[in-house]
């Protein structure tokens, strides 16, 4: 035996390495990971700029679909952290956000108020105009977010258009581009137009009692990224959405509100994939309000599409026109608050 | 003519070649669990940028394994949280004196706690047998650099290894 301990080294890792041999699948393994890898680190970059940020939605958008990566123990405020980097990626991109609401003992439709009472310190529910639109409902509802234009479309069980909701950039008169609502519901044959200019057109501050996603708000992912920063979910495990492993958060009891909200996120991307929230009505009857989410990137084909679609409803001038005061607002309505 | 390795290439030279380049990451890994991983970590770099190549590519995964053992581990760190696990194990078997303590283990097992460099220039110097100049190209670094790296690996041995070797056996550094 030698006391040479270069020579006992060498035979230390003889021994060691004797019978080596690379486990099957090592290729196919670390190009799983490199792809896993490469779609964390496309949704992770929020700092990257509006392209990087893009990539990462397309990328997710074609890879996804087969499921994420394996379900790992993560903690509320890493999940919170991912997925407010996640949506402010979006929004760099500035992403379309496709929005698929269906409901179960609900319907969609409209809640219009009177902006000239609203405006004026009333209680909310004064400014109200109950018998307005009361009898449009549609069984589902797809919205688009897109820069300033917010675009809520109703379709009945059959498919058929019930009503267009548009916010957007509007000419007026005299030749100003102004913000406005517009928008007709075909079975009461009835348009508007409303002018968001002035004090009318500003929104409340969102605050953590409001922050309530399901809510078919047209602030989408705004109202989701208050709900995160104000902690209001908690992690419930993981659940298949559409094929995807997603991580399922449920919102803590709000003082005051017996609604409660899931949320799943897709754990790749960290982008919300949907919502759901139970609403309890006066008569203790439950209504379900299911939200699927899409975030698109500003791609040709998909602000074509989007362009279809705000061209696809057309508003024919022979309609009623509601006074301009008048303001419908799309959304959820359960059964009692649906039938005046 | 140069062309794309895809992985159906780099799966028919792990099939031919596997052993060997497991057998390295297990010497630099300082098991068969960390070798696999060390192998993996490599590979995925590798396959991160298909290219084209018209040179040994077994020799660019062995630089990519090198030097994943001597920079990427050091970077994380894993090699201070082997520490305490490493020094308690090889304390237990020099504490035993009834145990015949195979020097040539302990050493392997003691490559570990030397920093991620030394630990490569030690695999790479005195058992894949390369030269200094070998070992400088394939770390990216000096020849001064790995000389001294060599050294100051096999002192640290002697240091870490004397309690296990026992009064009856001295350490020597053979010099060729």
């Amino acid at each position: 035996m030698t006391n040479g301990i270069e020579e006992m080294l060498r035979e230390g890792f003889d021994r060691l390495t004797a019978d080596a041999r690379a486990p099957a699948g090592m290729v196919s393994r670390a190009q799983r990971h490199n792809c896993r890898r490469r779609i964390a680190s496309l949704s992770a970059a929020a700092a990257g700029t509006g392209m990087v940020a893009a990539a990462a939605v397309i990328t997710v958008t074609a890879v996804v679909p087969q499921g994420g990566p394996a379900p790992r123990v993560q903690a509320i405020a890493y999940v919170t952290s991912r997925a407010q980097q996640a949506l402010a990626t979006v929004a760099q991109a500035k992403a379309i956000e496709e929005l698929h609401a269906t409901a179960r003992n609900g319907t969609f439709g409209f809640t219009v108020l009177n902006m000239a009472l609203s405006h004026q310190q009333y209680p909310p529910g004064s400014a109200v105009l109950p018998g307005v639109l009361g009898s449009v409902k549609a069984q589902r509802m797809t919205s688009w977010f897109y820069h300033d234009l917010v675009l809520q479309e109703g379709f009945s069980a059959a498919g058929k258009l019930v009503f267009t909701s548009s916010i957007g950039i509007v000419t007026s008169p005299a030749g100003k581009q102004v913000p406005a609502a517009y928008g007709a519901a075909y079975p009461a044959r009835t348009r508007w137009l409303s002018p968001l200019t002035g004090p009318n057109g500003k929104l409340p501050k969102l605050t953590c009692a409001h922050a309530f996603p399901g809510a078919a708000t047209p602030h989408l992912r705004a109202t989701i990224l208050k709900a995160l920063s104000c902690k209001l979910f908690a992690l419930a495990g993981h659940q298949r959405i559409g094929g995807v492993d997603a991580i399922k958060l449920i919102m803590k009891p709000l003082p005051g509100l017996s609604d409660r909200e899931t949320l799943w996120l897709d754990p790749s991307t960290y982008l919300p994939l949907r919502t759901s929230v139970a609403v309890r009505g006066s008569h203790g009857q439950v209504s379900l309000l299911v939200q699927d989410y899409r975030w698109l990137p500003p791609t040709a084909a998909n602000l074509a599409a989007l362009h279809a679609a705000i061209h696809r409803a057309t508003i024919p001038s022979k309609f009623r026109m509601l006074p301009p005061a008048d303001l419908p607002l799309a959304g959820f309505n359960t059964p009692p608050a649906s039938q005046p | 003519m140069a062309r794309e390795w895809g992985s159906a290439e780099w799966e028919r030279l792990l099939a031919e070649r596997g052993g060997q380049l497991m057998g390295t990451a297990i010497a630099l890994g300082g098991s068969r669990a960390a070798g696999e991983d060390l192998l993996q970590a490599a590979l995925e770099r590798v396959l991160r940028k298909p290219r084209q190549v018209d040179w040994d590519m077994e020799g660019y995964l062995r630089r990519v394994l090198y030097n994943l053992a001597a920079d990427g581990w050091r970077r994380r760190g894993r090699w201070r949280q082997k520490l305490p696990l490493l020094r308690s194990e090889a304390m237990a078997a020099a504490a035993d004196d009834t145990a015949v303590v195979d020097l040539r283990d302990v050493l392997v097992r003691l490559v570990l706690q030397l920093p991620p460099k030394q630990r490569a220039v030690i695999v790479l110097r005195y058992w894949e047998q390369r030269t200094e100049g070998e070992t400088a190209s394939l770390l990216g670094c000096s020849e001064g650099t790995v000389r001294s790296a060599a050294s100051r690996g096999l002192q640290r041995l002697r240091e870490l290894a004397e309690p296990s070797a026992g009064a009856g056996t001295q350490l020597t550094e053979e010099r060729s």
